[in-house]
């Protein structure tokens, strides 16, 4: 499998099944995260696509001896997140243009979800953390990326990163294994 | 180490994230303390579940037109165009833009490029990208303090270039997204120094008007890399967005206060609320747009500038 900076490479050179190559690769976690981060369901669609559509134009400047390309692309990710949440973010009479573009809204935004109680259990949770929280636990369950990259993406310092994981799993503990408030011998979930 | 101290480094140490000698003290601790091993085991236990679902997909219908959208994107920015240096220039020579593209493509019928002027070319453009960036980041853009303030109290993404922008255009900006002047510097915008400028900076080219009725140009503003911004005196803004297109008669439908009209064979949508200027009434007054080349084109008046007038500056766009 080419590593995800040689895909980019081809792309720049105009290979355009490379770039989808890196869509395939990044589609799930990328929609993972706006799902667990955006506070409005009705943005994600339009910030999912607005990420790899920005990702493409900007790929030219994007310099694989820098960083990582995930951790670009979860950068640009964070970005997109961030402008939406302004409090009103489109600017209102182009938005009132742009809404007409059929853009089916999701319900909900468990809808991607099984089931199954655990997933709906962790969901629920994450979307009772803080927004630092959530994007930092977040970013650790999409996978392949260290404290160090979660820390350049959020624009935090390394420790702060730590200190939010860790703060994570003691929340995912608690609510999750010990619900009824269960076990009290452990320290932290008391 | 205390128990106090693993707690906090318990969850680095599951990610591997702790130099060796805290990981190996960790080790030591847990060895002998059941309640900070009690943690990690629940920790542990969560990790199962700390993972993307496998049933987890983003929506068919999303993915599909995410694929749709970039098809055009790509169709836009390298049209088709089969050779390496063509493609690599697209940053100067857009889909039809005149002259350069056609040229290369004709000089290689005649007589092939040797392979090394193209690997020169490819590294020359690459220093030129990598040397632009470098520049841009380290001169910065000189100007408006009030924004440099705000920029200076958040650290921004590598990937994110921010520059000063025009208290003129602040106003516009803040007014229509209903948010504090000082909080516009979130949005990612940079001002150029003229339109052609602009130009060279976008990965699409537009058109933009030959007549605005005297109004000389105020401004000029490209955000994220994609969106732009072109202000006229009198309270005219232009906006151009890429990867979206309009849908006229949806819009219709649902929004009886428009009406369409046509400017240059496209259909076009208006709104006319007939406002004068008011700092308390953050939207337009007046407002035209339409779809062209894969661009979504706004004219707003932000004064008593009526429609009739943005049609007419929107027909002799060129």
């Amino acid at each position: 499998m080419l590593l995800d900076e040689s895909l980019v490479e081809k792309t720049k050179s105009g290979n355009k099944q490379a770039f989808e190559e890196l869509v395939r690769r990044y589609r799930d976690p990328v929609y993972f995260t706006i799902m667990h981060i955006t506070k409005d369901p009705q943005d994600i669609d339009d910030i999912f696509q607005e990420i790899f559509l920005a990702a493409f134009r900007s790929i030219n400047r994007y310099d694989p001896n820098r960083v990582r390309f995930r951790t670009w692309l979860f950068s640009i990710v964070k970005d997109r997140i961030d402008s939406y949440r302004r409090p009103k973010v489109q600017l209102i009479l182009m938005e009132e243009f742009l809404n007409e573009m059929n853009v089916s809204r999701r319900q909900g935004i468990g809808d991607s979800f099984a089931a199954a109680g655990t997933e709906q259990a962790l969901q629920s949770a994450i979307l009772s953390f803080s927004e630092e929280q959530r994007l930092c636990i977040t970013l650790k369950i999409i996978g392949g990326l260290s404290y160090e990259e979660i820390a350049k993406i959020a624009s935090i310092p390394v420790e702060t990163v730590k200190s939010r994981i860790s703060s994570a799993r003691k929340n995912l503990t608690k609510r999750i294994l010990y619900p009824l408030g269960r076990d009290a011998s452990c320290s932290v979930i008391k | 180490m205390q128990c106090y101290q693993v707690e906090e480094n318990l969850s680095a140490y599951l990610d591997g994230e702790l130099k060796s000698v805290e990981h190996q003290e960790i080790v030591e601790h847990l060895k002998v303390c059941h309640s900070c091993a009690k943690i990690l085991d629940d920790f542990s236990s969560l990790e199962p579940i700390l993972v993307i679902p496998q049933k987890f997909n983003v929506p068919a219908d999303l993915a599909q037109r995410l694929e749709h959208a970039l098809d055009n994107e790509f169709e836009r920015v390298y049209g088709d165009a089969k050779t390496l240096i063509s493609n690599l220039s697209f940053f100067r020579r857009r889909k039809g833009s005149s002259g350069g593209k056609e040229h290369i493509n004709k000089s290689r019928k005649q007589r092939p490029i040797p392979r090394f002027i193209i690997a020169a070319s490819i590294l020359a453009i690459i220093f030129a990208t990598i040397a632009i960036a470098s520049t841009e980041n380290i001169i910065g853009f000189s100007g408006n303090h009030k924004i440099r303030k705000t920029q200076e109290s958040r650290q921004w993404p590598e990937n994110v270039v921010v520059g000063d922008v025009d208290d003129n255009f602040i106003r516009i900006l803040s007014g229509e997204r209903n948010v504090k002047p000082e909080n516009i510097g979130y949005a990612a915008i940079v001002t150029v120094k003229s339109i052609d400028e602009a130009k060279k900076r976008l990965f699409y080219d537009f058109p933009v008007p030959t007549n605005t009725g005297g109004r000389k140009l105020k401004g000029t503003y490209i955000e994220d890399n994609s969106t732009l911004y072109i202000a006229y005196e009198g309270g005219i803004v232009i906006i151009y967005h890429a990867g979206y297109r309009l849908d006229v008669d949806e819009a219709l439908k649902s929004h009886p206060d428009l009406f369409e009209v046509n400017i240059r064979g496209q259909r076009a949508l208006a709104r006319e609320r007939g406002l004068k200027e008011n700092p308390q009434e953050p939207r337009a007054s007046e407002s035209l747009g339409w779809s062209e080349n894969g661009l979504h084109i706004a004219i707003y008046s932000y004064k008593d500038t009526g429609v009739e007038e943005l049609i007419k500056i929107a027909e002799s766009m060129k």
